[in-house]
């Protein structure tokens, strides 16, 4: 005989479609199968190409009107053949029969198929919106060349995660064996003078290799070459982005070889990047992403910024083939350890942390994503549970239809088959209209989330979503018509024709019916103590104190250039002017500068050393968060100053070095003292600092943040390059916005000012995400809520649909309306009841998750979960009190005349 | 092995493609690319049996009694992973019940006139 020797691809190609079969089937016949299979593809293959595609055609065809058949039968096979063969001629003849019936059978009950197809819509869209944004944000792979390769390294003490410093990363760069490339990158906003106004832009000062991690390729001239970014021989050259070029430049490509002024410094521009590095391709733009040039690292505006020791630097690498992070990891400690050896003072305790870089862009909104994704998904199962309580009161209805078909033959399976394709016709249907509800739910959604939890631009219903859904589609069909399919297609065909097709059912299937409904209240209940958490988190948000006053306070930034400002008395001379000048602005009720706003992502922090106590191991200082600030700060910022004074014009560059200290600065350097007087050097001056007063404490990051020692200098003592204006206004702040800009270009018309926003925008965007996601969560609540009510109502309606005669005949019995009613609305809160507590202890183990999202209340907050259970309970009352009410006005007569 | 009492009546009428089997099977055994080529070769190409339909058919009829596996037992040369299936006795018999059955038939049509001259 011959060898069997087909193509591979055929081979694999058949013997997935030997899947379709049963895995009794395969395990019995299969391998046969698949050799018959190659027998007859060689000898087709001997013939034609055609012959070939014909086999192909009919090899389908084959599989799936027998595999089909195979996987329903083969449950109740028939000892005979011909009795097997009886129910399963033609599948496709059978199949396109069963959705014309379907079709037929859904026409004629439109009230039905509509209340059907809606609910399971409203289930499916909102899954196809948040899988949208799931799908943007965790899913798809960064736009980068292998960008799971990429990964971020980080230093770490021991409590969190900070960057590096230069000589580090060449120690790194130099022992290490798990990367490819590595390189050092750090956003910082740039100036750009040479346009009408001086503009900021987005810039990164990086390493030369940084293109070859990331694999960006330029579309004009070239990157960097080592020698040009390197401290030691650095160039004034820069690359630039796409968008910068089309958009400021015209695309001209000219711009090669051009000179541009960046912070003050000709430079030529060497290269443009391609479009593909434009910001908001990635879910964040972080680190190096999202940038409009690139500047060679050795221009860092913080000259001590490369020193050994610092944190000043993001490092980014390309993992080689193969290696894990978490091996990377492993190599690069035995560097970090060798450095700790060789730097005690700058390396104490300082090793490695290596994280993929898509893992660290999402990490923040992971939990709330998957959060949304829960929610979703328990609409969607409940909407579910409706549908197919719904088809289980209409298959009880058919049920002398199905005795009749049952009677004439059809066998269980064929049943089955006929009801599910109803179920299915429902689901793609509602799979329809679901996406299209998706598509305005995802636009109501970009709309609500507010900008800065950076939602990826080209958000959309693409071909992952549809396929998502449509694969939810079919689920959902099975998920909600099996088990009514398989109920039904039981008929108890004695009983059935005996009462002349006004079965009630039997108590197996109310049982059934009766847990539907106990599981939809109880996943509704599930997420209304979820919505109601969230939102009591954003009112205690709204109510949070960040410590200072927040109406009429404008804000905006500014960065000196280094080339024209390069002594700190310059500094100083020219913030001295500004001030001056915006504090004659009319409207200005007070005016300060600081190197940090609260609440606009920029902040310092370091560790302390305090006076007289002893040094504490190297590694394991105090940490303070820092800021430097002008007098009349605190005054403008309306800190209340606790004891002291806060900074005056006396606190200059020559006095004694000051500090003013927060609340729990005090409390923790000198516990139960007098804090004033007392001395502290931060880690990056070398002066002893003396406490002239204490203020309270503020948030300065996040409401969600711990309170946290703050440390303030004054801006004379310690002048820097990058400020930001604090203006106390007497009206509208950011009407002022134009008048201070003016004031500050008076003194210097190439100073550009940015992000010009007033506090309560900076707070309200800060208290965004939490409020979108509550708003979501809570409308997914909501939905549920109104599903659980139907289902209910549903029920119970049904319920005495089909005890009319008994109601009727209790009626004649004396029962008055009052008892019936109690009789039926009983029945409703006995199963909300049970699902109460079903519920409530599922709320209780799931609450936990959203903890991460929750401020200012606990997971298990008693309020919350008995008004969520109150609210359920009264709305259970009412979807039984409807069908209740119905019941009372049972006219007896009727009832049993109806026999 | 199978019980000669078993009256063939309770198998008729067959499927064709179960006839075709049987009479594939009629001379000797075969394995199942066997079985499709004689039943193509025989029906003059009219008839070709598609793997799925052919098993399924052969697991039925296995079941029924009507054939069985040859295990082991191949033809000198062949690949030994095939199966080989042959006749049973009921096999044989319910085969000749069908054939005389659509004798019958075909009298009944000879002489109802619809075979054209009789």
């Amino acid at each position: 005989m011959r060898p069997a020797a087909i193509p591979a691809r055929a081979r694999r190609a058949y013997a997935f479609l030997l899947k379709a079969y049963p895995p009794a089937f395969r395990a019995d016949v299969g391998e046969e199968m698949a050799a018959a299979f190659a027998d007859r593809y060689q000898d087709e293959a001997a013939r034609s190409r055609s012959a070939l595609a014909v086999l192909w055609a009919r090899t389908l065809w084959d599989t799936a009107r027998n595999a089909i058949p195979e996987r329903m039968a083969r449950r109740m096979t028939d000892p005979t053949p011909t009795a097997a063969i009886a129910g399963n001629g033609g599948t496709m003849d059978t199949l396109a029969q069963d959705v014309r019936y379907a079709l037929r059978a859904l026409a004629q009950q439109r009230a039905f198929a509509i209340v059907a197809v809606v609910t399971l819509a409203l289930g499916v869209g909102a899954n196809a919106a948040i899988f949208s944004v799931v799908n943007a944000m965790l899913l798809r792979p960064l736009p980068y060349p292998a960008a799971e390769r990429v990964v971020m390294v980080w230093t770490t003490t021991g409590n969190g995660q900070a960057a590096a410093a230069w000589p580090e990363y060449l120690d790194w760069r130099a022992q290490s064996h798990s990367f490819e490339e590595m390189a050092v990158a750090r956003h910082q906003s740039v100036t750009l003078v040479g346009g009408a106004e001086p503009e900021r832009v987005t810039g990164a000062f990086v390493s030369s290799t940084l293109f070859d991690v990331v694999g960006a390729r330029p579309e004009l001239g070239r990157t960097f070459r080592p020698e040009e970014t390197d401290p030691t021989t650095a160039q004034p050259v820069a690359v630039i982005s796409h968008g910068l070029w089309t958009r400021r430049f015209g695309a001209d490509p000219a711009i090669l070889g051009r000179t541009l002024i960046f912070n003050g410094q000709p430079r030529a521009v060497i290269g443009v990047i391609g479009p593909e590095f434009e910001p908001g391709r990635a879910p964040f733009d972080g680190w190096f992403m999202g940038t409009e040039v690139w500047l060679p690292v050795a221009d860092f505006p913080n000259a001590n910024g490369l020193a050994r020791g610092q944190t000043e630097l993001g490092v980014v690498a390309r993992l080689r083939p193969g290696v894990t992070p978490a091996a990377a990891q492993a190599d690069l400690a035995v560097v970090a350890e060798r450095l700790q050896k060789a730097y005690p003072d700058t390396h104490a305790r300082r090793t490695v942390i290596v994280r993929p870089l898509h893992e660290q862009l999402v990490s923040d909104v992971r939990p709330a994503l998957l959060i949304l994704l829960g929610a979703v998904a328990l609409v969607l199962l409940i909407a579910c549970a409706n549908v197919a309580n719904l088809l289980l009161a209409r298959a009880a209805h058919r049920q002398r239809e199905l005795a009749l078909r049952s009677a004439l033959g059809a066998g269980r399976g064929r049943l089955v088959a006929q009801l599910l394709t109803e179920s299915m016709v429902l689901a793609l249907a509602a799979g329809v209209l679901g996406t299209m509800v998706g598509a305005l739910a995802l636009r109501g959604l970009v709309a609500l989330v507010p900008a800065n939890v950076g939602l990826p631009a080209d958000l959309a219903i693409d071909r992952t979503v549809l396929a998502f859904t449509a694969g939810l589609s079919v689920l959902t069909g099975v998920v909600f018509g099996l088990l009514p399919a398989w109920q039904a297609s039981r008929p108890d065909l004695l009983a059935v024709l005996r009462e002349g097709g006004r079965s009630v059912g039997g108590a197996a299937r109310r049982r059934f019916r009766d847990g539907l409904v106990v599981a939809e209240i109880a996943l509704s209940l599930v997420l209304l103590v979820g919505a109601g958490l969230l939102l009591r988190s954003v009112l205690a948000l709204q109510g949070a104190e960040p410590g200072f006053r927040t109406d009429r306070l404008l804000t905006m930034e500014f960065r000196l250039p280094t080339s024209r400002y390069t002594e700190p008395a310059q500094m100083a001379a020219f913030f001295h002017a500004i001030l001056e000048r915006m504090r004659a602005v009319p409207g200005v009720e007070s005016v300060a500068l600081a190197r940090a706003v609260p609440f606009s992502g920029n902040g310092g922090s370091g560790t302390y050393e305090v006076d007289g106590q002893a040094p504490p191991a190297p590694g394991s200082e105090p940490h303070t968060q820092t800021n430097i600030v002008s007098p009349a700060y605190f005054r403008t910022m309306g800190i209340p100053i606790l004891q002291g004074r806060e900074f005056e014009e006396r606190d200059t560059a020559v006095a004694t070095p000051v500090a003013v200290v927060s609340a729990t600065f005090a409390r923790t350097a000198w516990p139960g003292q007098d804090p004033l007087g007392k001395r502290f050097r931060l880690r990056e001056r070398p002066q002893w600092l003396t406490v002239v007063g204490v203020v309270g404490d503020i948030r300065h990051g996040s409401f969600a943040e711990a309170a946290s020692p703050q440390a303030y200098t004054p801006h004379d003592q310690d002048p820097r390059i990058f400020a930001c204006v604090l203006a106390r206004t007497t009206g509208d702040p950011m009407a002022m916005a134009a008048p201070i800009r003016q004031a500050i270009w008076s003194v210097d018309a190439q100073q550009p000012v940015w992000r010009v926003r007033s506090m309560e925008s900076l707070l309200a965007a800060a208290r965004g995400p939490a409020r979108a996601i509550s708003i979501l969560i809570a409308i997914f609540a909501g939905v549920a809520l109104l599903l659980a009510a139907v289902g209910i109502y549903g029920v119970m309606a049904y319920l005495v649909a089909q005890r009319t005669r008994e109601i009727g005949i209790r009626m004649a019995l004396g029962a008055s309306a009052q008892t019936v009613m109690r009789m039926v609305v009983g029945r409703g809160l006995a199963l909300t009841l049970a699902a109460t507590l079903i519920g409530i202890a599922g709320a209780a183990a799931l609450s936990r998750t959203l903890a991460t999202l929750l401020f200012g209340v606990a997971p298990l907050d008693p309020v919350t979960f008995v008004a969520a259970a109150t609210v359920l309970g009264g709305v259970a009352l009412l979807a039984s009190y409807l069908p209740a009410r119905r019941a009372a006005r049972v006219d007896p007569v009727v009832a049993l005349a109806e026999e | 092995m199978t019980d000669p009492r078993i009256p063939t009546e309770d198998f008729l009428p067959l499927r064709p493609v179960e006839f075709d089997i049987l009479l594939a099977l009629g001379d000797g055994e075969r394995h199942g690319y066997a079985i499709m080529q004689e039943a193509l070769r025989r029906s003059e190409g009219q008839l070709q049996l598609e793997p799925g339909t052919l098993y399924r058919a052969l697991r039925r009829m296995r079941e029924a009694g009507l054939v069985t596996e040859t295990a082991g037992r191949g033809q000198e040369g062949s690949d030994e992973r095939r199966r080989f299936y042959r006749l049973t006795a009921l096999g044989r018999r319910v085969a000749a019940a069908e054939a005389q059955r659509m004798a019958a038939l075909v009298r009944t049509a000879r002489t109802r006139g619809l075979l054209g001259k009789a």
